[in-house]
């Protein structure tokens, strides 16, 4: 169930009703309302997923509860393996399997040792990758005691399977999260308000940004062959604004909708392509997959406080393990560890933020160099994601090639598409831009009511504006989140 | 929670009652008469005074000249023609004419196997978005569209996607049009014969007549609308003309029996109902290329030619008795 679609539209009300007025009595009815309809909404796509997340629930539910009863290292050690194998088995196996039988494949055909392909037809659960990672984060956190395993199963499947988040995050933290399905929730006002802004800002980021883009992302990809320079280089911005309204909207979305529960849900994209440097724009998107890698990968490896070879290797580590994730293919390892050289710089130059040496601050120069530094973080980050967009890696390096091979570098014949046009496209562009810009330092947007978005008579106009476009720009089929595929 | 309810209620009605003013304005904006292509307008807004109406798809639309058949004949002449649109679509248009104009005295109907065929959907949509809340288009586009209740109950979603035609046809309208011969609905495609297209069309038309569809069944709703417009005209004493109108020779070659089979059920359709039907494949301008610009269609000189014999025709065959 997509929440751009009608039967979320119709969905999200029911559970409201149920949530609120049928089971307001106690914490365990509001929790097992919220298990249900997230069963639903998970079932929706296909009902043999359910297996597979009820399995992953069972077991970290009671190694949890093993782990705070076992003092002994080792054996609390063999259940945390264990919790690690299941979760990244599983994982492994519909994600990865069939990428590992094919290199190996293409590795002895190499040296000679031709070998006939066994892959199977393995269908991705959706949004395997982000309950995996939450439930690994349970157990880690309860095998490094800084958390109490949960007793009410009901709590903790809901943890793992909370509908808003499920399939493409936040990542939450079950520090975080968990405490939230143990006590019976009240309905605020002001959060449900927040609810509906996120919800409609979500809306506007997916229907009218990222999927007004992709017509034109996927027309330039798929010839980019014929295409001129200047078109390639548009096509690589449109698909960085593509995938950006797609994810972080998924996201806003998400955490609006888990607002109308009473629950909150971590911030997960802070207007990255406003950042001045590479570490700050990985501290701005996707937050809660960043944090994640830092806090259960990244310090368990030594972190920044090794050897600076160590902490090359463990920043490189973190990059590559992180494009891979994203899905089993190299182009995302290549897109990973192309960051990870990005990301190289912040750590021999302690500090890029060059506006801070007290001569600059707050001058012309300053802003300058703010500006100069978003737009060079803007530029390498959609070089990047060239790679990432790629079918594979010769591709990318061929449709970077032609950006600058190409004579005819100016000539925008191959943007016209039917049914589509790029103006009104870049008229929504600009009105986004503006608004992510005003909300650049907040958490998420019409957050601040001090600014002139929040005037009485201007406010009303934008929301106009926005649900205007996100009804002009809607498809007759809900298209899919890119995020689903990871 | 008893605030938010009643804010999100209210905020909902508020936005919905804007977004459906907007979508009456932007309705009241887009059916005007001042732009080339104006039929629509003058069909629901009851513009059209005239004695002969020609109904069919683009050919009808481009073949004839109502000038001409006014002179010739001395009698108005308005050409309802539409592109892309066979008459279980194009019933929206006649529907609409009948219920709001004047009535005819006589009705030429362009025929081909095109026009008997049946449309899923609406070509160029964009062109009937301003009447979505007039029943002709209700009847017809609950049928074929499946977006149809979706549009109707969201306000502004019937016009998703066609901003720039939305922009562009304001700006037609605010601006001076070109409707150079362009006449009465008469819409003539002043360009020579093209032969490239000809030749793809020929490659293409003969892998695809191995197999030729189960044609009778698809042509089983088209004929059903052609006798209900029939019988509609008999009732309200409306003289009826089929015309198969000229289409290059060389496309008897193909499809014959698809052609051959419309052309008999046609012609019985006209002996039963005692019409006259005409048939201009082999008239000498289906065998002159400098008439066409494509297979099926004439261009401004065959039109002309071809609004001259009609002209004739009608005079011969047809004593109107309107005053002018």
């Amino acid at each position: 169930m997509l929440f751009n679609s009608l039967d979320f539209a119709i969905f999200l009300p029911i559970v409201f009703i149920l949530h609120w007025f049928v089971a307001k009595k106690s914490c365990n009815h509001q929790n097992l309302v919220l298990l249900l309809a997230s069963y639903v909404f998970y079932g929706w796509w296909d009902w043999r997923f359910l297996f597979l997340i009820s399995f992953s629930t069972v077991v970290d539910f009671f190694i949890g509860i093993y782990l705070s009863k076992e003092s002994h290292l080792r054996k609390r050690n063999a259940l945390l393996l264990i919790s690690v194998f299941v979760n990244l088995g599983l994982l492994g196996f519909f994600k990865y399997y069939n990428f590992f039988i094919d290199n190996f494949i293409t590795v002895f055909s190499f040296f000679g040792h031709p070998i006939s392909s066994s892959s199977l037809h393995i269908i991705l659960p959706v949004g395997i990758s982000f309950y995996t990672f939450q439930t690994l984060s349970y157990t880690i956190d309860v095998y490094r005691k800084k958390l109490e395993p949960v007793k009410n199963f009901i709590a903790f499947s809901v943890f793992v399977s909370f509908f808003p988040q499920l399939v493409a995050g936040p990542i939450e933290r079950a520090t975080k999260l968990l405490p939230q399905f143990y006590k019976k929730r009240k309905f605020e006002y002001n959060k449900g308000i927040e609810g509906v802004q996120l919800i409609l800002w979500g809306l506007f980021k997916k229907i009218v940004i990222a999927d007004s883009c992709a017509p034109f992302v996927n027309d330039i990809f798929a010839n980019y062959s014929n295409s001129s320079g200047s078109v390639l280089i548009i096509g690589a911005v449109l698909f960085a604004f593509q995938i950006y309204g797609d994810f972080s909207g998924y996201s806003d979305m998400a955490i609006g909708v888990s607002k109308f529960f009473g629950i909150d849900l971590m911030t997960n994209f802070r207007t990255p392509y406003f950042s001045k440097n590479i570490p700050e724009f990985w501290r701005r998107w996707h937050i809660s997959l960043s944090t994640w890698f830092r806090d259960y990968l990244y310090l368990p490896l030594g972190g920044s406080r090794k050897k600076t070879i160590i902490v090359i290797r463990n920043i490189f580590v973190v990059f590559i393990v992180s494009g891979f994730w994203h899905g089993a293919n190299w182009t995302f390892v290549f897109w990973g560890a192309l960051n990870g050289v990005y990301y190289l710089p912040s750590f021999f130059i302690k500090s890029l933020e060059l506006n801070k040496i007290v001569l600059f601050k707050n001058s012309f120069f300053s802003r300058l160099l703010d500006f100069l530094g978003i737009l060079i973080t803007f530029s390498l980050t959609v070089f990047a994601w060239v790679f990432f967009r790629s079918d594979n890696i010769s591709m990318a390096f061929i449709y970077i090639n032609n950006i600058f091979k190409k004579s005819n570098f100016f000539d925008l014949g191959h943007l016209q598409l039917s049914g589509h046009s790029i103006k009104v496209l870049f008229f929504y562009l600009i009105f986004f831009v503006i608004i992510d810009w005003i909300y650049r330092n907040k958490s998420h947007v019409f957050v601040d009511n001090n600014n002139f978005l929040h005037d009485r008579i201007f406010k009303p106009f934008i929301y106009l504006i926005g649900i205007l476009a996100i009804i002009l720009s809607t498809n007759n089929n809900a298209n899919s989140f890119i995020y689903f595929q990871f | 929670m008893r605030d938010f309810l009643v804010k999100i209620v209210v905020g909902f009605l508020l936005f919905y009652s804007v977004l459906f003013i907007i979508q009456l304005v932007l309705d009241r904006v887009l059916d005007n008469e001042s732009v080339c292509d104006n039929t629509w307008n003058k069909v629901f807004n009851g513009k059209i005074k005239s004695d002969i109406v020609i109904l069919g798809n683009s050919r009808a639309e481009a073949h004839y000249s109502p000038i001409i058949i006014e002179n010739k004949t001395k009698h108005s002449v308005y050409n309802l023609g539409l592109s892309g649109t066979p008459l279980n679509i194009l019933k929206i248009r006649w529907q609409a004419y009948v219920n709001r104009n004047k009535l005819p005295k006589l009705l030429v109907i362009d025929i081909d196997k095109s026009v008997l065929g049946t449309s899923k959907n609406l070509f160029e949509k964009f062109q009937y978005l301003p009447y979505s809340n007039k029943h002709e288009y209700q009847e017809v586009a609950k049928e074929v569209d499946k977006d149809f209740y979706h549009e109707k109950l969201i306000p502004m979603y019937k016009y998703r996607g066609y901003e720039m035609q939305i922009i562009k046809k304001i700006k037609l309208i605010a601006g001076e049009s070109n409707c150079k011969n362009s006449y009465n609905g008469y819409k003539p495609q002043d360009k020579p014969w093209d032969e490239n297209n000809w030749n793809i069309f020929r490659k293409r038309i003969l892998a695809d007549n191995a197999v030729e569809k189960a044609y009778s069944i698809a042509y089983f709703k088209g004929i059903d609308e052609l006798n209900e417009i029939i019988h509609f005209c008999k009732l309200n004493k409306i003289e009826v003309c089929l015309v198969w109108s000229p289409q290059y020779y060389e496309m008897d070659n193909y499809k014959k029996e698809q052609r051959k089979f419309v052309d008999s059920i046609v012609s019985e359709i006209a002996i039963k109902n005692n019409i006259y039907y005409v048939n201009f494949l082999r008239d000498s301008l289906s065998f002159d290329k400098t008439n066409f610009y494509d297979k099926s269609h004439l261009n401004l000189k065959g039109s002309m030619a071809f609004s001259e014999k009609m002209g004739d025709y009608i005079m011969k065959y047809f004593l109107l008795n309107v005053n002018h």
